[in-house]
């Protein structure tokens, strides 16, 4: 579904990515790790287009994202929802309109068509009672929980969660896992989930990813990385100072 | 030192590179089916808003001072028939578009650029681009159109207050006669001095507000200190270029 091969990207003259490779398999869900400022975050953005990358390569379905215009970009990002570590609500819109700008934008539906599928996307985040808020009354976690009903709101075929559950309650995480799950498992939704949190790592992924020096090292599964043979990776999960 | 001075050249022709691309992109995007009527008409109600009472406060003021001093020296060189034309020159000619411009570039191009700046520090022109939205069509083009339309209305208004505020100070505190005062303005102004400063100054200087708020807010670097940095940087640098393009648009003009 998406491949990465040896990509570099640098920002002033330091190399966050260092010939990253990493694969992303259509219906899963892959869940990255990593000390902060490793560049899980850059990763999304760089897969996004969002910006440009040093050398490497990013194949989406076969096609490589160097040589496209904009225009093509744009359909490719249509197919993605992605959910910003700083959630990235639009000051300015209510949260409904933040939910269903994509749709009111790309779509024919009618207002009612979005509104009715704006209150289905903010009930599966518990947030229907805050359809006509604007994001500088909601919460951290309740700003995020909306950024992930306005990444879901197109049925995109990829998401991108950026540390969906940093900042919520236990109970609230859970319902947010049980969310990403349930995406791909009933609508086949590929997903990418980016988090520091070890309940979300062990509830939701499917393969593991740990950033490292600007490279990925795949870890073993969910029920065994808390015990990972792999020293880096055990200390990282358990939280130990070396 | 050499090297320093050329990194400062070089740095200065990459920003005004920047800037220039940026200008053509949202120009193009003027044209482009992508932007929505809906979003220039909030827009130019949103500068209407922000400017008008600010706008009629400098211009009451400007007009009544200028007004005083002219008529005083004026009036003691026995040339009372030509105040009302001197006063309307610099009203219509300069004072008008340019503090006009002054004040939207205070108001409206501080507002603009430090939203756009908040926009940008907190993801959400990468959130734009995401849902494949394009900040040039969704953001800049409004804001450009807007501004180009709503300063020459402004100017005009702006014009209006000023000339009558310097009629009501050579009327009410000199004793001038008001239809002497009109007569005169009719008499020595002509199409263009008014023309000149509402249709040439009025989308030219609209733009250069446009564009400065919209590229400076649009490099934020990150920070909450970075909005603010941009939203000054944003009037300072259309200030002086507003200066600037005034004297060669009224060299050239008038
Ligand atoms: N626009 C930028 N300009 C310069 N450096 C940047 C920029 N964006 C990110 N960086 C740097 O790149 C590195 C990776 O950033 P990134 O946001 O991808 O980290 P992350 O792995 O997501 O960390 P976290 O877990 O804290 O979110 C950081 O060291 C950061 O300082
Ligand atoms: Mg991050």
């Amino acid at each position: 579904m998406i491949e990465i091969n040896n990509l570099v990207k640098i920002y002033n003259d330091k190399r966050i990515l260092n010939g990253l490779n990493l694969s992303i398999k259509e219906k899963k869900r892959t869940t990255i790790i990593g000390q902060s400022g490793c560049g899980k975050s850059t990763l999304l953005r760089l897969i996004l287009g969002l910006e440009k990358f040093e050398s490497g390569e990013i194949l989406i379905d076969g096609t490589s994202l160097s040589g496209l215009k904009e225009r093509e970009k744009n359909k490719i990002r249509l197919g993605f929802g992605m959910v910003f570590q700083s959630s990235a609500l639009f000051d300015s819109l209510t949260v409904a309109e933040n939910v269903g700008l994509v749709l009111k934008e790309h779509t024919n539906m009618t207002t009612g068509q979005i509104k009715s599928k704006v209150m289905n996307a903010l009930d599966l985040v518990e947030l229907g009672s805050a359809y006509n808020k604007l994001p500088s009354e909601l919460s951290g976690g309740m700003k995020k929980r909306v950024a992930i009903a306005r990444a879901i709101i197109n049925d995109p075929k990829v998401i991108f969660f950026d540390e969906p559950t940093t900042g919520l309650d236990p109970i609230t995480s859970t319902v947010i896992e049980q969310l990403i799950n349930k995406l791909t498992d009933y609508i086949g939704a590929t997903s990418v989930i980016v988090t520091h949190q070890i309940s979300t790592i062990l509830n939701v992924s499917q393969e593991i990813y740990m950033f490292v020096e600007g490279k990925a090292i795949k870890t073993e599964a969910a029920d065994k990385i808390m015990k990972s043979k792999d020293k880096i990776i055990y200390n990282f999960v358990n939280g130990l100072v070396e | 030192m050499f090297e320093v001075i050329g990194s400062y050249v070089i740095n200065i022709f990459n920003i005004l590179g920047s800037y220039s691309l940026f200008c053509s992109r949202v120009l193009k995007r003027v044209f482009s089916k992508e932007l929505k009527m809906s979003r220039v008409t909030e827009q130019m109600y949103k500068v209407g808003a922000q400017s008008f009472v600010i706008t009629a406060i400098t211009l009451t003021f400007v007009g009544m001072v200028f007004s005083s001093q002219v008529t005083k020296e004026f009036l003691r060189m026995g040339a009372a028939k030509i105040i009302g034309g001197i006063v309307g020159f610099a009203i219509w000619r300069e004072l008008g578009p340019l503090l006009t411009a002054v004040v939207v570039a205070a108001r409206v191009g501080a507002a603009i650029s430090s939203e756009i700046a908040a926009m940008k520090v907190t993801e959400q022109l990468d959130a734009l681009k995401s849902m494949a939205l394009d900040p040039y069509s969704y953001l800049y083009a409004p804001r450009f159109i807007a501004l180009v339309c709503m300063l020459p209305l402004l100017i005009i208004f702006a014009d209006f207050i000023g000339f009558m505020a310097g009629m009501l100070i050579y009327v009410v505190v000199y004793n001038g006669n008001s239809v002497a005062y009109f007569v005169s303005a009719a008499h020595m102004l002509d199409a263009t001095d008014i023309l000149a400063g509402v249709l040439i100054k009025g989308p030219l200087f609209g733009a250069v507000i446009a564009l400065t708020a919209t590229f400076v807010g649009s490099r934020t670097k990150s920070g909450s200190q970075g909005i603010g940095m941009s939203a000054t940087l944003a009037v300072v640098a259309s200030l002086i270029i507003l200066f600037i393009l005034n004297f060669f648009v009224s060299f050239l003009v008038f």
